[in-house]
């Protein structure tokens, strides 16, 4: 008697299903497998980087711990610093305005006399109270105020207050900022 | 999509993960793969570079301080050294009152100007901060040529270069000569001493030689009352080329005497500072 097998053909296309599925699990697999390591990998980089982290931290605190022993020298240090940079600010502005002073006394003529000073340490400007015995050195005062060679030297410069004294005399305010331009 | 359950029902499954068996294991792995791809992504990779980044930031920190203990330990004989007793001189951390008049009177008797009236509030505690006054000018026509009155004027404290000032306002009287070469002395004394007025009048009347004025000057000088913080892990600060360049002019100063401070008691009945022979009463 023959026999018919009825599912041979089922199992040849089984088989051939089989045989990609293998393949198929072989490949995610071996991806898996793969992608286990890199998880691995990159959880023992980042156990090492923390452990890494703790040994720079404890380093850290022994560095601490000294320099805490060092700190009547620091305090001291650090104090000595404020005051010398405050003292190089105020040696600044003062050097400053004695150039300016410097320069006017030596660019107006001995007729005018600065008769008084007055210096705004908060706004850097200096005030000159200026007299001249009579109206043509007055004019020499603002012929020197204007010229483009001293205004270009100033931040600014403002003549103002412009009064005559009964002795005939012209006293006058001018307001000068210390800062560079 | 509705999901029929009593379909579902007649599905047989046993068959179905028999015959299927190798494509569900590969699902399964990829399922897995594709977990641990994302954890990678958004958890691994983001973190190991955090760790990273902290790593490096610890490392600096480590540096910074490691830096700062070899500054301090440069710094071992800075404490007594010359310099910083001269700023401590040139800004001293309180009222320079003495100090400052002590240098006025100096400078006036190496200029030979007379000091004909000093003006100040010694009394005034507060800082700037705390209150502001205006500043009102004194007629110096009450000046004497005798000797220095003091007055209490209210004048005024201003921050400047973030530390404190005293006022005092000073009438001098001299030649012209004599008053700058006085104003240059007070600008090179410590503690140090800016002049912030000037004011000049010709000085006339009976006996008096030609060519005296008097000077109005308004003398602000300076001191640390600032309150500061320190910070373990601040570095320590720099000394600014600006900075060096005062250094090197500090020599320039004129520093008070230092004056010895007392550390014992002399006399107390232990020494006989007159040797005056005891004389017993009979």
């Amino acid at each position: 008697m023959r026999e018919i097998n009825f599912l041979a053909e089922r199992r040849k296309a089984l088989s051939k299903q089989e045989v990609a599925d293998k393949r198929l699990m072989r490949l995610s697999l071996v991806g898996c497998g793969l992608m286990f390591v890199i998880f691995g990998a990159m959880f023992g980089g980042s156990f090492f980087l923390n452990r890494e982290i703790g040994t720079v931290r404890a380093a850290q605190d022994a560095a601490r711990a000294q320099i805490t022993s060092d700190h009547s020298t620091e305090e001291a240090y650090v104090i000595y610093a404020h005051k010398l940079s405050s003292l190089s600010q105020i040696y600044q502005d003062r050097q400053a305005k004695r150039d300016t002073i410097a320069y006017f006394a030596s660019a107006f003529s001995p007729d005018i006399l600065i008769k008084g000073l007055d210096f705004d340490q908060k706004n850097k400007l200096l005030f000159f109270q200026l007299q001249s015995i009579d109206a043509f050195h007055l004019q020499e005062i603002f012929h020197l105020v204007n010229s483009p060679d001293v205004q270009s030297k100033f931040l600014s410069l403002n003549p103002s207050s412009l009064l005559r004294t009964p002795d005939g005399a012209y006293e006058m305010s001018l307001a000068v900022s210390t800062q560079k331009k | 999509m509705k999901i029929n359950w009593k379909d579902l029902q007649k599905v047989d499954f046993g068959y179905l993960f028999f015959q299927r068996r190798y494509f569900l294991v590969a699902l399964l792995a990829l399922g897995v793969t594709g977990i641990m791809l994302l954890l990678v992504i958004f958890v691994q990779v983001p973190g190991l570079f955090s760790a990273n980044d902290q790593r490096q930031e610890e490392k600096r920190t480590l540096l910074q301080l490691q830096q700062k203990i070899n500054a301090l330990q440069d710094l071992e004989t800075f404490q007594s050294s010359d310099i910083r007793q001269k700023i401590d001189l040139a800004l001293p951390s309180e009222k320079p009152l003495l100090e400052l008049l002590s240098g006025v009177s100096a400078a006036a008797q190496g200029t030979q100007v007379s000091l004909a009236k000093v003006e100040t509030n010694p009394g005034k505690i507060s800082t700037a901060s705390a209150s502001l006054q205006s500043f009102g000018s004194t007629d110096i026509s009450g000046l004497s040529p005798i000797g220095p009155t003091v007055g209490t004027p209210g004048l005024p404290s201003v921050k400047v270069a973030g530390v404190d000032t005293l006022q005092i306002q000073l009438t001098v009287v001299g030649t012209l000569p004599q008053i700058n070469a006085f104003v240059d002395r007070v600008e090179h004394f410590a503690p140090i001493t800016d002049i912030t007025q000037i004011q000049l009048e010709t000085l006339v009347g009976p006996g008096i030689p030609p060519g005296m004025y008097t000077a109005k000057l308004l003398l602000t000088s300076f001191y640390f009352s600032q309150t500061l913080r320190i910070g373990v892990d601040n570095p320590l600060p720099e000394v600014k080329s600006q900075e060096q360049l005062f250094l090197d002019n500090l020599n320039s100063f004129t520093f008070p005497q230092q004056t010895q401070s007392q550390n014992g008691i002399q006399g107390g009945g232990s020494i006989d500072l007159f040797g005056v022979v005891p004389v017993k009463a009979e």
